[in-house]
């Protein structure tokens, strides 16, 4: 197996799944996509979720470009003492996610973290957006709220890229952010092909735990094997 | 007219009838169909309410979301879980 596999690409592909994992971004949509459905001009459906997933994927994409544009100007960015820091934030943040990221209990559905105040904003926001460009800063908003989750893996991924030649950035870029919204994608198909919004929700309410539980090791598994490979082996 | 605690005013069978047609679309009902279903919850909630002169919000919500589930389960699920998204 090349070298470049297990030191890059593998670390970056399960960073992406990790981010694919959170649970916003698709919240949002099935929410924006009741709405839409709900309203006098169904026929939006398409045009608004489009533009949400764009908000969602041009953040990312620039968000992770420009992570990489400043670890390639910082000094010891490949350092042993960096990625040490890198991999202990992100086991830490692993674990807030094992704690923290959804509200349990059988009548709390799929509620995450968001204090109620602030969910409360955000659902009259979703339900007020009617305009393309609304749906697109809705998209970017769901990547900023999510900040203190995704900066891990963001990190990681910019950190593993940045070993990477030219072209290559670009493309290892494009690859997580595609991966990172695939979920999102994926509910937008399901959307257009007006199937039941319930039958997706009723899933995500069941296996909650699981992506929860999934989500956290993953992101403290990925913390300890890049300790290992790149604090202590590198 | 039962007064329902919670939301400071009495029932108000137009706005039951939006709220439930309103699931069942954002479910993909056909409109005609989710009308009929709309109709059909709120007739079946007045019959309950008929007799209570105070019932409070989450009475007539849990009421509304157990008649939705004997005709379509999914949307009753939708409208019972709409707030509980993120």
């Amino acid at each position: 197996m090349p070298a470049d596999f297990m030191n890059i690409w593998l670390p970056l592909i399960v960073a992406a799944l990790v981010q694919a994992s959170f649970a916003l971004g698709v919240s949002m949509l099935t929410l924006l996509s009741s709405h839409i459905l709900a309203s006098k001009k169904p026929e939006r459906l398409g045009r608004l979720s489009f533009f949400y997933i764009e908000g969602i994927f041009m953040a990312v994409f620039i968000g992770l470009a420009a992570l990489v544009f400043f670890l390639v100007q910082l000094p010891y960015s490949q350092g042993a003492h960096f990625w040490a820091i890198i991999s202990g934030a992100a086991t830490g943040i692993g674990l807030m996610v094992l704690l923290f990221y959804y509200s349990f209990g059988k009548k709390n559905g799929t509620r995450l973290w968001i204090p109620r105040a602030s969910a409360e904003f955000l659902y009259k926001r979703t339900r007020a957006v009617s305009q393309p460009f609304e749906a697109f800063i809705l998209g970017v908003a769901s990547v900023i709220i999510e900040l203190v989750f995704i900066i891990a893996p963001l990190v990681i991924a910019a950190n593993l890229i940045v070993n990477l030649a030219g072209t290559m950035q670009i493309l290892a870029i494009f690859i997580y952010v595609v991966i990172a919204i695939l979920p999102t994608f994926l509910l937008y198909l399901s959307n257009l092909r007006r199937n039941k919004i319930s039958n997706f929700q009723l899933w995500r309410e069941k296996n909650k735990k699981f992506l929860q539980v999934t989500a956290g090791f993953l992101l403290m598994i990925l913390g300890i094997y890049l300790f290992t490979y790149k604090a202590i082996g590198g | 007219m039962a007064y329902v605690v919670g939301s400071d005013k009495d029932f108000d069978k137009t706005r039951l009838a939006k709220a439930v047609h309103r699931s069942a679309v954002a479910n993909s009902m056909p409109t005609g169909q989710a009308e009929n279903f709309a109709r059909y919850v709120v007739e079946r909630v007045e019959k309950w309410i008929q007799d209570k002169a105070e019932i409070t919000a989450s009475e007539l919500r849990l009421q509304t979301v157990a008649t939705m589930a004997e005709y379509d389960s999914d949307v009753a699920y939708l409208y019972e879980n709409e707030n509980k998204i993120f």
